[in-house]
């Protein structure tokens, strides 16, 4: 699927990449990418306990719901910032 | 060095009140507030609201359990250890709760698609790498002193602003990742002493109104910058990107304004417009130009109204057949390539 967002940029939402490891502490991480122009990639960090207790469908609802966030809080205006900078 | 625990459900962090810190997971109240030795824990169920008051200090920071809210009454907290913010443990963090990494040795910042308050990281020696994408929920990201790296898994990064202009240690590992700039700047005016590392790593910018990447003569060889948005891009300093492209194009005409007697060195240059959505390129003084250098191969873009551009460093640039030759402009080629070119520009 492809899609042009509000605002203006190109999203293209193609297949979905993802790796699990376990990090130190014994949380999993459950990194995935989505999109290619460009790509969106972020991880679900949790305890075992808590992503166990998710089924498949979840955790991928769970990576759609941060996609569409991220695509919202890009495409919005940004409010005037006054800075130094 | 000791931990601290919230107890009580929702309540202040401040600097005096012991109302809400426990010793122990669950304890009784009482503990004192936490320093930037007492790593801190929120690890009980239920939802509540933190709200953080005044000039605040811990070493790591975890939210492991519950649904907490962060609100604050002009609060900073300064992290000195790591920052993880367990998978839906965190409902909001509001926009004016800013963030201090004053870390001088290697931590991990995980949110979980949580956007928190306007960050720096400020520590001699400091390294921050990400657990998870990072957003700054419409703030600023300042990187004044050590390195801040997205990590081998690309993970991605929101903000309105990223500035680095100072003459401090500092790196920044972009890797792969996508950084989306929503705001006004790219600041990296002042690039002494910086370090930029990565490969195929993309800076868009997507404001609507007027931005700047303040590239401070640096070498970007690691990203492609990208005109995101309509507001017109103004690139600053004589920088190595790359590419530069254009993904506006398919939305509606843009524009890209160089600072006059700089040269933009590419590997890449695929900036182009589309029919009916042009993409301007001008300098910064009018009848003063700028230079986009390529070493080889053939540039092929359309659409473009040129203005004041020289275009230069051994490739052949064609600025299409559906572009405007405005005035200045010298080694562009006001046609299609040949055909058999490579580099064609594929509209898809």
């Amino acid at each position: 699927m492809s899609r042009l967002a509000s605002g203006g940029v190109w999203l293209q939402r193609k297949g979905l990449k993802m790796t699990i490891t376990v990090l130190d502490n014994g949380w999993i991480s459950d990194s995935f990418t989505i999109g290619e122009s460009p790509p969106y990639n972020d991880a679900i960090v949790m305890s075992p306990d808590q992503y166990n207790a998710l089924t498949a469908d979840q955790i991928e609802a769970m990576k759609q719901e941060r996609y569409d966030r991220w695509v919202a809080m890009i495409t919005e205006a940004s409010a005037e910032i006054i800075d130094g900078g | 060095m000791a931990d601290r625990y919230w107890v009580g459900g929702t309540g202040s962090w401040t600097t005096i009140s012991t109302t809400n810190w426990s010793l122990f997971s669950g304890g009784a109240s009482g503990a004192s507030v936490p320093t930037a030795t007492d790593s801190v824990f929120f690890d009980q169920a239920g939802t509540y609201t933190v709200t953080a008051t005044g000039a605040l200090a811990c070493l790591d920071f975890t939210v492991s359990l519950g649904v907490v809210t962060f609100s604050e009454i002009s609060s900073t907290i300064t992290i000195s250890g790591s920052l993880l913010l367990a998978s839906g443990t965190v409902s909001s963090w509001t926009a004016n709760l800013g963030i201090i990494f004053n870390a001088t040795t290697s931590k991990t910042i995980t949110t979980n698609n949580v956007a928190i308050g306007a960050t720096t990281f400020n520590g001699v020696g400091g390294s921050w790498t990400l657990g998870s994408a990072f957003s700054v929920n419409n703030g600023a990201i300042d990187l004044t002193n050590g390195t801040f790296s997205t990590s081998a898994s690309n993970f991605s990064v929101t903000c309105a602003l990223f500035r680095s202009s100072n003459s401090n240690t500092r790196t920044i590992n972009l890797n792969a990742s996508t950084f989306t700039i929503t705001g006004s700047q790219w600041n990296f005016f002042t690039s002494t002493n910086l370090t930029v590392s990565g490969s195929g790593a993309t800076v868009t910018m997507t404001s609507s109104s007027t931005k700047t990447f303040s590239g401070g003569s640096a070498n970007w060889g690691a990203i492609t910058l990208n005109q995101g948005g309509a507001g017109r891009l103004t690139i600053t300093g004589s920088n190595t990107f790359a590419n530069i492209s254009n993904s506006y194009n398919a939305t509606g005409a843009t524009s890209l304004r160089f600072t006059s007697g700089t040269t933009q060195t590419v590997s890449n240059f695929t900036a182009a417009g589309t029919s009916g959505k042009i993409l301007t390129i001008d300098s910064s003084t009018p009848a003063t130009a700028a230079t986009l250098s390529q070493a080889s191969g053939t540039v092929s873009v359309d659409y473009m109204s040129l203005q004041d551009s020289t275009a230069t460093g051994g490739a052949t640039w064609y600025a299409g057949a559906n572009s405007t030759n405005v005035s200045g402009n010298t080694g562009w080629v006001f046609t299609a390539p040949p055909s058999g070119s490579s580099n064609f520009f594929l509209l898809m």
